[in-house]
């Protein structure tokens, strides 16, 4: 400790008395394994999407108004273009950086998306949503209803002709929900498509859904200090009992410094080499204007492979109807976020496990069965879906009618999340039952763990 | 000094070969031009391409075969014709794969061809030929009434039914120009009123702009999003390796829980 920090931190544990809480965080014990890192690796995404967001609302225009655009961009010089539109385009070819910084940006919100997604398959698959982390499962649950709405905004915010065909989508989704469907449009977009959703979407995704997102997300780090982390048995150790890892300072400060850097200059790489969010082609939102071979953002391509997949219906009935779009773009979507909700309780019901005890010990990916065949076969459902989105540059690719890659899809879309979860059930069972044999007394130390 | 003389003569060597080098290759057209077949040579060489390449099945008098895939060509539009002939897709290429015919399909050829066909079987119309055009304005009209089949980026598609959408990019003017005022195979015919003359300059204007747009390092234009999709994955599997190495172990996920051995032998080092 040098004298100036050593007096600088006298003076004020004098006054503030730090030293107690400040040695009881330095010292916290992070148990050491790769999947932990996931959910860090969507932190540093957040706090690089928060500096860069920063820097691109100092040049955004939150309005759809016409202006005409006078800047060096070839293809819209003195032409006239939606506000928001015409302020991107402006960012992007007129001020330095501005095109790389909006590439990080984008490149930050994809990889936010998939390490929170990454980072729940790690808290499914290993148990850690057990008690007594319930509470903090359903936190990290609507975090990723947060992160997804803070990515179905910003994309939005450009306005571009994808932008216009996702906000439609979104429209014809909440309108589609019976009875309250209008009433859901006008409190969303306030009007007929595109109704005022830019203002409205800036203001969510620069503020209200950052603040949201930024509180729960503390409270969430809160929860996990004070729950204690998870982790993997230990040999020897009775892993239930005690915390096994390196502590805060400065092991594991130095091994997140060192994934922060990484994850900067890796989206920085990318930002150079992938045009993640170039634009102009595209061009402006135009209403009635669509594009062949458009397609919704990666994370939403499972909800756009659903309204593909599943033949399409309408059931009318006196005052309302049900039609293809609510089943397939609001109930599914939204069934599946109930069931992350419900998962917990589902496997206190199901599993053969003490489940009212407080379980510290991470297990692995086929140690409960019932949870391994559900998991798989729900990972795989999404993934099917996501991957028939992809069915015209496969038909193109294979040189296949694309009727013909629908119907693949369609038929693998039921079985083969019935296969896969079978299959992981019946791994799991067969893993259960050699264990068992091979140790019919076991030791069962978690009955004793104080709280 | 004499490594400058060095330099200076190897230069000038250099521009001696560069010199003749411009006088051979500029020299060939030229000899061409001067070899310019008489009219009647012309429409001799015109009838023994249709006969080689076209009669079999468009039949001697051009009244077409039995079968749609070979339709009659007295009274065609010459736009047409000279679109298919163009674009490659005819005449059609062998099954042996060893292309059109025996002979090169050169601009050349394609416009005795299709001299000889305008006299002999009526050809209808003119070829277009799109004038100067904006770009800007380009990217508005093509947004309009392109974009919903061939994509914004030109690049084409699905059709639906087991019909693809071809992809713009690279292709000369007076295809694109053709393609719109005959509307060939699913395409829609844009007349006058929808598309003027101005706006085919400016279509393709806009598609040159596409096909002129600054790439990445890895040689990257704006993408498709299933493309971007791709990206992310390579993306994610980037992280997913940092998290391993940072972690400091290769093992996915550690051995069996400590056996009932395991413990038993903790306990009795501790006693």
């Amino acid at each position: 400790m040098t004298p100036l920090f050593r007096f600088v931190f006298d003076t004020l544990d004098a006054r503030l008395r730090l030293r107690g809480p400040a040695r009881e965080v330095l010292n916290k014990v992070f148990p050491k394994h790769w999947s932990f890192l996931l959910g860090e690796v969507a932190l540093f995404s957040f706090v690089i999407l928060v500096l860069t967001g920063i820097f691109l609302a100092m040049f955004y225009r939150p309005s759809d108004d016409p202006i005409v655009y006078t800047g060096s961009a070839e293809l819209f010089r003195g032409r006239t273009l939606p506000g928001a539109y015409a302020s991107i385009v402006e960012l992007s070819h007129d001020v330095t950086g501005g095109l790389l910084f909006r590439r990080i940006h984008r490149g930050a919100a994809y990889l936010f998306v998939a390490s929170a997604l990454a980072h729940l398959l790690r808290i499914l698959l290993t148990g850690a949503f057990r008690r007594p982390r319930e509470v903090n499962t359903h936190i990290g649950t609507t975090l990723l209803i947060l992160v997804i709405a803070l990515a179905y905004t910003g994309q939005n915010l450009v306005f571009d002709l994808l932008a216009g065909s996702s906000l439609r989508i979104g429209y014809a989704t909440l309108g589609s929900v019976p009875l309250i469907g209008e009433s859901l449009i006008m409190a969303v977009f306030g009007g007929a498509y595109p109704g005022q959703v830019v203002p409205r979407f800036f203001a969510l995704h620069v503020l209200i859904l950052p603040a949201m997102l930024a509180g729960l997300l503390t409270l969430h780090l809160v929860l996990v200090a004070r729950q204690r982390h998870t982790q993997f048995p230990v040999k020897g150790v009775d892993a239930q009992r005690y915390v096994v890892g390196a502590p805060l300072w400065p092991s594991q400060f130095a091994a997140s410094t060192t994934l922060a850097l990484v994850v900067g200059g890796v989206l920085a790489a990318f930002a150079v080499l992938v045009p993640w969010s170039d634009f102009d082609l595209h061009g402006p939102l135009v209403v009635g204007h669509a594009s062949n071979a458009g397609h919704a953002e990666w994370w939403l391509f499972y909800v756009q492979g659903a309204i593909t997949l599943f033949p399409a219906f309408d059931w009318f009935f006196p005052g309302f109807a049900v039609t293809h779009m609510f089943v397939f773009g609001t109930v599914l979507p939204l069934g599946l976020f109930g069931l992350l909700y419900a998962y917990p309780f589902i496997e206190r019901r199901l599993a053969d496990y003490d489940a009212d005890i407080d379980n510290h010990l991470c297990s692995r990916p086929l140690d409960v069965p019932v949870r391994a065949g559900l998991v798989f076969a729900m990972t795989t459902f999404v993934t099917v879906l996501t991957v028939a989105t992809t069915n015209d540059v496969l038909a193109r690719g294979l040189r296949v009618p694309v009727e013909a890659v629908m119907w693949t899809f369609r038929v693998g879309v039921v079985a083969l999340p019935l296969l896969v979860g079978w299959a992981a059930y019946a791994r799991a069972r067969a893993q259960v039952r050699r264990r068992q044999a091979a140790k019919p007394a076991t030791v069962e130390p978690s009955t004793k763990v104080p709280a | 000094m004499s490594a400058v003389r060095g330099l200076l003569g190897w230069s000038g060597l250099a521009a001696v070969i560069a010199l003749v080098w411009i006088g051979v290759s500029a020299g060939g057209p030229v000899r061409a031009d001067v070899e310019e077949d008489p009219p009647e040579q012309q429409s001799l060489r015109g009838d023994t391409l249709y006969s080689n390449h076209c009669a079999r099945c468009h039949g001697a008098d051009g009244t077409g075969g039995s079968n749609e895939l070979s339709p009659p060509l007295v009274g065609m539009e010459a736009a047409r014709v000279d679109l298919v002939l163009r674009t490659g897709r005819m005449p059609p290429a062998r099954e042996d794969g060893s292309g059109q015919g025996d002979i090169e399909w050169d601009d050349d050829n394609r416009e005795v061809l299709l001299a000889h066909l305008t006299a002999v079987f009526d050809l209808e119309g003119s070829i277009p030929s799109p004038e100067e055009g904006e770009a800007a304005v380009g990217r508005e009209v093509f947004a309009k009434h392109c974009a919903a089949c061939h994509g914004y980026t030109g690049d084409g598609g699905v059709g639906g039914a087991g019909a693809f959408v071809p992809r713009l990019l690279g292709l000369d003017p007076v295809t694109v120009a053709e393609a719109v005022r005959v509307g060939p195979f699913q395409m829609p015919r844009f007349a006058e009123e929808q598309v003027s003359d101005q706006d085919l300059g400016h279509i393709v204007a806009y598609l040159e702009e596409v096909a002129a747009e600054e790439a990445t390092l890895l040689n990257l234009v704006e993408l498709n999003p299933v493309f971007l999709a791709a990206f992310v994955g390579v993306l994610a599997i980037a992280m997913l390796f940092s998290c391993l190495w940072i972690a400091g172990r290769v093992t996915m996920f550690p051995d069996a829980a400590p056996t009932a051995a395991d413990a038993a032998e903790t306990e009795g080092g501790d006693a």
